[in-house]
């Protein structure tokens, strides 16, 4: 791992809703190949943070990077070209399309579009369309989808329909995977898959990864760093074993009375 | 592809491959569906990849006497792995995707394996785990490259570097090719297969080209198979019934074979392939008719009063066809409208369109399942046979169905009945013995005569009934000999009863114990307005009592007249595994069956109208107690 040219920074951000701080004065860095957890209660600011490296809510103070360039207060489009997909906490899928369309919708910063491209469909758009088609696929094999493939999303257990929303981030093949709570709702088994899929994710497609995680075998298990949040600002950051240790993140996550 | 049948067996399946080759290299010889799309292979480029792989087996030591052993499902590149050590005179020995270390490392131990080939990763750490339990596996070959970067393990290959290795060799050396083709005779070992070992450890079987190809010839002289068939590769490899399809037959008569992409879409996969050539165990085609039923269940209120109309009348018509009457003009006339508007876009939806020829064996198969594909427009047919003969046996004609048989045996397989009754069968399918086993050989080979370990006879047309394993027979006081699992299993067909035993060994006539399946019963008895408090109350009603008459006159007018059932009881609790009734797979314990309703049974043969029983039963929380009920019973 080089110190020099990390995947994002993240420098003293913090977003105000009205009289409201969010986050504040967080500072975060991850490097290529890095899989970051980020923890913190309810309420902690996680999705904040994660919306203002997206750019859904651009920081009121600091600065975000990715790979060196600054994309503070890009718009969420313009920072997705960059190399940055995301999952969604609760779910952002098309219930009424099928597994297959989904993940092609990831590829949609891929594709190039216009009204002449689609009149002449078979010579313009079509061969574009198989070769992201095939990047799909490898997608679809890689998480073991391919029994799913045609099934509409709506139909589909939680489990599977959070693997999808993996497959529809790596589409779009992102430099930084930006995962909202991924396990959620899973099971133990469900779980275990979701964490092997995220390693192979970064073994052999070359992410880097933040993810936001409530279970703290996860974070500990899967994640070489981590940052903690509580009423939006850090209590915490380093690796995972020695961070949980800490008396502040202890308090934050199980209270007081129970810390000893 | 047209062959000279009756030279077909002096060759190899080798030669086959290099004539389809030769004679239509643009032919489709494989489709795989690989990141969704299926890739075609002609006969030419599969032929080269045989060819190409052997030279790379050759390299690593592959010959005579040593095994390749293939691990993981139905994937192209096995099956050509597969022909490549045939070519080479070695063994190919497929397995099971599920089968234990325990069994592999006994399969090692019976030949030295040269070489495995593995599906993926998962099956590469099974033969690690071999290779660091002591077995000998001198090279490890993968297809799947995914997660494979890791490995540093000793002699590990991957499917391309042996076939970059192969055609350096074919390249450097221009009369390889000829040599390899012609190495394999058709006494060479074709495949080792191994039998399902339920009693003791499984036995290797080894099926020569000439069996194999033997066997295709008869089955394919029966019409079991027709020309150029289109075939769908997902018989577990190591099941003697995908040696005989999908390398056998496919290879020698040139069919193409269609891979799954993976064991989770082969619905899907049947739907864009639709084959023209089917076998499966009745479980499939249950499986399907409960697919078709629960998504009509689903459907809009007309297209299921139109599905119902039509389907029904077909069934009608199946079932009188099936008792000898044949169907009559304007039942032809409303079929062919059913067949457009219905049976039709509802044989697309599952791949069913081209069947020519739609087997099921292994088991007996249900009426109603049986009716319902035909009524579709599905002629589905049973066979039977077993690895000893290199396939099939016995199967029935397109013209000449009947729900009992199996069929007439092959031409060229002749059948004969031992004194207990055993089926007897002779052929060119049939195996030279099992692998360094002399003794199991002695006890199943005589004169060429395979002993099947099956019980049946022969019907006055000619076809074959089986009725089950030897071991199973039992006699009546008049010397009639049956098999009661067989009665049992048919009594099952219906909906209404989950459980049956049939007693009458040693006795004047036979007679039944019926266990209602609570679930069915009861939904007919709220549709009907019967009404019932508990299991053992429904049991006992009389309107339940006629329905179980009529499943049980339906078994018999297949029975032969000896071996009717006079009369049945309807017992007042399900057979239970907590019991001991049953096994927890649901097979009958007879023996603890027959002791426990003694007293039933007795009543069942001295002509009493009623009988009192006991019966000990154990609650959920250990303890036990006793149920006491008097019980009806009935004569049909």
């Amino acid at each position: 791992m080089t110190e020099s040219s990390p995947i994002l920074e993240v420098q003293g951000v913090e977003r105000r809703f009205g009289g409201l701080v969010a986050v504040t004065g967080v500072d975060m860095v991850i490097h290529p190949g890095e899989i970051f957890g980020l923890v913190g209660p309810n309420g902690s600011g996680k999705t904040t943070l994660t919306n203002a490296i997206t750019g859904f809510y651009p920081p009121n103070k600091g600065s975000i990077r990715l790979t060196g360039k600054s994309i503070t207060g890009l718009r969420p489009h313009r920072i997705a070209a960059h190399g940055v997909a995301r999952t969604f906490q609760n779910l952002a899928l098309f219930n009424g399309l099928t597994v297959l369309d989904n993940v092609m919708l990831g590829r949609h910063i891929h594709m190039r579009v216009g009204v002449l491209r689609t009149a002449f469909y078979w010579w313009l758009a079509r061969p574009d369309e198989v070769a992201n088609r095939a990047i799909c696929e490898e997608i679809i094999e890689f998480l073991q989808l391919e029994g799913i493939r045609h099934e509409l999303v709506d139909g589909l257990p939680i489990g599977l329909k959070k693997r999808v929303e993996l497959a529809r981030a790596l589409a779009a093949e992102p430099r930084l995977l930006i995962l909202d709570e991924p396990m959620a709702g899973m099971n133990q088994e469900e779980k275990e898959y979701m964490a092997r899929f995220i390693l192979d994710a970064r073994a052999e497609r070359g992410v880097s990864v933040l993810l936001i995680e409530h279970h703290m075998d996860v974070i500990t298990g899967i994640c070489d760093r981590m940052l903690a949040l509580n009423y939006g600002e850090m209590i915490g950051t380093g690796i995972p074993r020695e961070v949980i240790k800490d008396p502040r993140v202890i308090e934050a996550y199980i209270g007081q009375g129970h810390a000893h | 592809m047209r062959i000279d049948l009756d030279k077909a067996t002096g060759r190899s399946l080798i030669t086959f491959l290099a004539d389809n080759a030769r004679k239509r290299p643009g032919g489709v010889a494989m489709r795989e569906k690989e990141r969704g799309i299926w890739r075609e292979l002609t006969w030419a480029q599969y032929c080269d990849e045989v060819t190409a792989f052997a030279a790379a087996l050759e390299d690593l030591g592959a010959g005579p006497g040593k095994a390749l052993m293939i691990l993981g499902d139905n994937r192209l590149r096995l099956y050509a792995g597969w022909l490549s050590v045939a070519m080479l005179r070695g063994y190919a020995m497929p397995t099971y995707p599920g089968a234990t270390l325990d069994e592999l490392r006994h399969f090692a131990g019976e030949v030295p394996v040269m070489a495995v080939l593995a599906e993926d990763q998962e099956q590469v750490d099974k033969a690690l785990d071999l290779r660091a339990g002591g077995a000998r596996i001198d090279h490890i070959i993968y297809d799947d490259a995914r997660g494979m970067t890791g490995y540093g393990a000793e002699n590990l290959h991957s499917w391309d570097a042996m076939i970059k290795r192969g055609r350096a060799r074919l390249a450097a050396d221009p009369d390889l090719c000829a040599r390899l083709h012609a190495m394999a005779g058709p006494d060479d070992p074709a495949v080792f297969l191994h039998s399902s070992g339920t009693t003791g450890k499984p036995k290797g079987i080894v099926l020569t080209h000439a069996n194999v190809i033997g066997a295709a010839v008869a089955s394919y002289r029966a019409r079991v198979f027709g020309d150029d068939e289109d075939i769908l590769a997902y018989l577990p490899m190591a099941w003697v019934g995908d040696t005989a399809v999908t390398v056998g037959a496919a290879v020698t008569f040139g069919w193409t074979v269609n891979i799954p992409e993976r064991q989770e879409t082969v619905m899907r996969d049947m739907r864009e392939v639709a084959p023209t050539f089917y076998f499966s165990a009745p479980r499939f085609w249950d499986n399907m008719l409960t697919q078709i039923q629960v998504g009509m269940a689903n459907s809009t209120r007309l297209k299921r009063f139109i599905y119902t109309l039509f389907m029904d009348h077909a069934v009608r018509v199946e079932r009188h066809a099936l008792n000898g009457r044949p169907p009559r003009l304007t039942d032809r006339a409303i079929r062919a409208l059913g067949g457009w508007l219905v049976f039709t876009p509802l044989k697309d939806h599952f791949g069913l369109t081209r069947m020519r020829n739609a087997f099921s064996g292994g088991e007996a198969l249900g009426e109603d399942t049986f009716l319902f594909f035909r009524a579709l427009g599905v002629q589905l047919r049973q066979l039977y046979g077993q690895t000893e003969v290199s396939g099939f046996s016995a199967a029935q004609a397109p013209d000449q169905v009947k729900l009992h048989t199996v069929g007439h045996p092959l031409p060229g397989v002749s059948l004969r009945f031992s004194e207990s009754g055993e089926i007897l069968v002779r052929g060119e399918g049939i195996f030279h013995g099992y692998h360094a086993n002399p003794q199991a050989t002695l006890e199943t080979l005589e004169e060429g005569w395979l002993q099947t370990g099956d019980a049946g006879y022969v019907e006055d047309d000619g076809q074959l009934v089986v009725l089950g394993r030897v071991s199973e027979v039992v006699h009546t006081a008049a010397g009639e000999r049956y098999v009661p699992n067989y009665i049992e299993n048919r009594l099952k067909f219906s909906p209404y009863i989950r459980d049956a035993a049939v007693v009458g060994a040693g006795r004047d006539q036979l007679a039944a114990m019926i266990c209602i399946d609570f679930e069915a019963t009861g939904h007919w008895a709220e549709v009907n307005a019967v009404p019932y408090a508990s299991f053992a109350d429904l049991s006992q009603r009389a309107e339940v009592a006629t329905l179980l008459a009529d499943a049980v006159a339906r078994v018999n007018a297949a029975l032969p007249a000896g071996l009717r059932i006079h009369r049945f009881v309807s017992l007042h609790k399900e057979f239970d595994p907590d019991d001991g009734e049953i096994t927890r797979t649901r097979k009958l314990r007879r023996k603890v069956v027959e002791e426990r309703y003694a007293p039933v049974i007795t009543a069942l043969h001295d002509g009493s109208a009623e009988v009192n029983v006991q019966a000990q039963v154990v609650y959920e929380n250990g303890s036990t107690g006793v149920v006491e009920r008097v019980l009806q019973i009935r004569e049909v």
